[in-house]
């Protein structure tokens, strides 16, 4: 029987690096020699990871939840238990590279967002780092003009209705509507200062 | 507004309003561009990206059933080389974009006070053999379920201690990390040690250590104090 670590170690026996790989050498870290000792020892170290990595690139809860049932699906068929931690993260990670491009082409025909198979992999390391979302999320509006960001944040960072984001800036809901299309192919063009 | 618009406007109400995006197409570049700005300040709602405790149950139910494979496949393990190594060499190009694409809600925030962790003092209690000490030589951890109570016990350097396998946050039951000397919680990015302690955890409110359970030696076994079963 394997005897569990008392160590303070959160992370186990695995050697640790830095909390974001920088290159190519500290990316083999990955494939390390543990394994896991079940499938379902996969699931519940992997589900949560797998979950928002395809989160962060379809934006709702629903279709976040089928893309990782996909992928589990997907990866237990071909995956053995025989394969190190870093070699079944890397699996799952290309599996989900593959079920996010899919469903762009099925639902829109285009793939709006695309996974990297190396920034996958590294999300599923043990580790999670500071969120760059916020960050990125902030730069989009900054810059835009005060009304374009205003829509934008209230429809997408406070999940207030169309209809009372146009009530709490005092326009229509048609003119809300509107507004919102704008800031967002402003925000995408990264125009903050356009008129 | 023109068809083409309506359609663009039903994708970003869609992420806007968390709900499944619908099936149309997109053909207007600027209008990809758009969802995608779209989804990305979706992104940064925190918390907004944890999945549902019925969500991750569900799926495991699931694949317990009908995915997990009783006999190992033989794989592929041309197919498991390839991915780590697109993995490998996608890092470099990756690297040199600054990619920083982290999604984690986590950032390691100021020190938060630590809590406290509870006592189970069943009013009637009985002491329960749940281990030997045989089992416990060497710092295992022993799984039990004894008087309603599932736990882990453990013989660690302070000691034998039995915790509740119960997760602090929603009550989950934790489930034993081998590889990391863990118990790990499914429902949300949590773990504890063997001793109760909070190691990590993914929630803005960090949850209280494990409650514990009073513990003995008798006769060559570890014995915890639970509710007297009827």
């Amino acid at each position: 029987m394997v005897q569990p670590q008392m160590t303070d170690d959160a992370h186990g026996p695995r050697p640790e690096g830095p909390a974001v790989p920088n290159g190519p050498t500290t990316r083999l870290r990955i494939v390390g020699q543990d394994t896991y000792a079940s499938w379902d020892e996969v699931y519940v170290d992997n589900v949560v990871r797998v979950y928002r990595l395809l989160y962060a690139k379809v934006g709702n809860r629903a279709d976040a939840e089928d893309l990782t049932t996909e992928v589990f699906l997907a990866a237990f068929g071909p995956l053995r238990l025989s394969a190190s931690r870093g070699e079944v993260r890397a699996y799952l990670a290309a599996t989900a590279r593959t079920a996010l491009a899919k469903y762009w082409q099925r639902r829109l025909g285009v793939e709006v967002t695309h996974l990297d198979a190396d920034v996958a992999a590294r999300e599923l390391e043990d580790e999670p780092v500071p969120s760059a979302a916020p960050a990125r999320a902030r730069a989009l509006l900054d810059g835009l003009p005060e009304r374009h960001r205003r829509i934008l944040e209230l429809r997408f960072l406070e999940s207030r209705s169309i209809r009372e984001s146009a009530h709490e800036m005092g326009i229509s809901v048609g003119n809300a509507k509107v507004l919102q299309h704008r800031a967002l192919r402003m925000a995408a063009r990264g125009e903050g200062d356009a008129p | 507004m023109t068809r083409r618009k309506r359609q663009a406007d039903r994708q970003f109400d869609a992420v806007a309003e968390g709900r499944r995006l619908p099936e149309g197409r997109l053909d207007d570049p600027e209008d990809v561009d758009a969802l995608r700005a779209a989804i990305e300040l979706r992104g940064a709602v925190p918390a907004a990206d944890l999945p549902s405790e019925a969500f991750v149950a569900g799926l495991r139910d699931r694949l317990a059933r009908e995915a997990a494979p009783t006999v190992p496949v033989t794989v592929s393990r041309r197919s498991l080389l390839a991915s780590a190594g697109a993995v490998a060499a996608g890092a470099v190009a990756a690297g040199a974009a600054g990619v920083a694409l982290d999604r984690a809600v986590l950032a390691p925030g100021p020190a938060r006070p630590a809590r406290v962790a509870g006592q189970l003092d069943p009013a009637d209690g009985e002491w329960t053999a749940v281990a030997s000490d045989a089992e416990l030589a060497g710092g295992a951890t022993q799984r039990f379920d004894a008087g309603g109570v599932i736990g882990f016990v453990s013989a660690t350097d302070a000691g034998v201690v039995a915790v509740s396998a119960a997760c602090t946050h929603q009550g989950c039951i934790l489930q034993q990390n081998l590889a990391a000397g863990r118990l790990d919680c499914p429902c949300h990015r949590t773990a504890f040690g063997v001793d109760g302690r909070l190691l990590f955890s993914q929630l803005a409110t960090q949850p209280a250590p494990l409650t514990r359970l009073q513990t003995r030696r008798r006769d060559g076994n570890v014995e915890v104090l639970v509710g007297r079963t009827v």
